[in-house]
């Protein structure tokens, strides 16, 4: 679950991700980080193949020391939220909104 | 350095003729300064005293420029220290990229030992990059720490290009950093 003192942040994070004030970038295998500050994000999500459930790893990495928290399906709120939060991420990374911006000239 | 004792010899004999010569001037233009005995004593002995103080900041300048040359060679000690170091540090780092960049040909997961040394000895070469959150360096280090947080990177069996890449260009910045320090090492000693 998200941790309740973080909330509040990850609803800012996606809000400044859907502003692009937060620029993120691909990693490998489904991941995201974004690099702002002295902080560094992470975002993955993850299927266990063998469990049958889908979980949202999120890290933050400030100064070397780093704190992750995980969201799995079954907190089907956090779930969405962290949901929500992926799906704006792959928009930045992939700079969509900039590549449709002439797509009904 | 011989040059420079030398030198302030020199001045210091210039000096004491300058003196000399204002002395003979002053007391020419006013005899009355050497009328007596006790007078004749404190002319000179004011004179004396002017050369002396002279004398003392010429020593001075020359005691600042003698610890300014030594704080310099410790410098260039320093920095050539540094830049073994540094030196070691590289070809540390670049093994271990040797050994991560193995590691996905094969197709196997990257040792998490293997990624924790090179993001700390990148890091540690390249600490005045990490704070900007915009330069390469920064980003580099990001795909390597994405890849040892993440879950699938073992599982999915995928090539994993963008940290490979990461890897490449970590290993380019080091080679660059290599060159420069062993330049510089070359130039200080």
């Amino acid at each position: 679950m998200i941790p309740k003192n973080l909330k509040t942040f990850i609803n800012q994070v996606q809000l400044e991700t859907e502003k692009g004030t937060l620029a993120w970038s691909q990693a490998d295998s489904l991941a995201f980080f974004c690099d702002h500050k002295n902080h560094t994000l992470h975002i993955t999500p993850f299927y266990d193949d063998d469990r049958g459930y889908s979980t949202y790893y999120f890290r933050i990495v400030t100064n070397g020391k780093s704190s992750q928290f995980s969201v799995r399906d079954d907190e089907e709120d956090d779930f969405s939220t962290m949901r929500h939060l992926y799906e704006a991420v792959i928009i930045s990374a992939n700079n969509v909104v900039n590549d449709i911006s002439n797509f009904f000239d | 350095m011989a040059l420079f004792k030398q030198n302030d010899k020199l001045m210091h004999v210039v000096s004491f003729i300058i003196v000399l010569l204002l002395s003979i001037v002053i007391v020419i233009l006013e005899p009355s300064l050497l009328k007596d005995a006790p007078t004749s004593l404190g002319t000179i002995g004011s004179f004396a005293t002017a050369y002396g103080v002279i004398f003392a900041i010429l020593e001075l300048r020359r005691a600042k420029a003698a610890s300014q040359q030594a704080k310099d060679e410790a410098k260039k000690v320093f920095f050539a220290v540094t830049g073994l170091v540094t030196a070691r540090e590289i070809v540390e780092c670049q093994a271990t990229i040797q050994l991560a960049v193995a590691s996905i040909d094969e197709g196997k997961a990257i040792p998490s030992a293997v990624l924790c040394q090179v993001t700390r000895l990148y890091s540690q070469l390249f600490h005045k990059e990490m704070i900007d959150e915009h330069s390469t360096h920064r980003k580099n280090r990001s795909f390597i720490e994405s890849y040892s947080h993440n879950p699938n990177a073992s599982s999915n069996g995928a090539v994993p290009k963008n940290t490979k890449r990461a890897l490449i260009m970590i290993s380019s910045d080091l080679g660059q950093l290599q060159g420069a320090t062993k330049n510089f090492t070359e130039q200080v000693i």
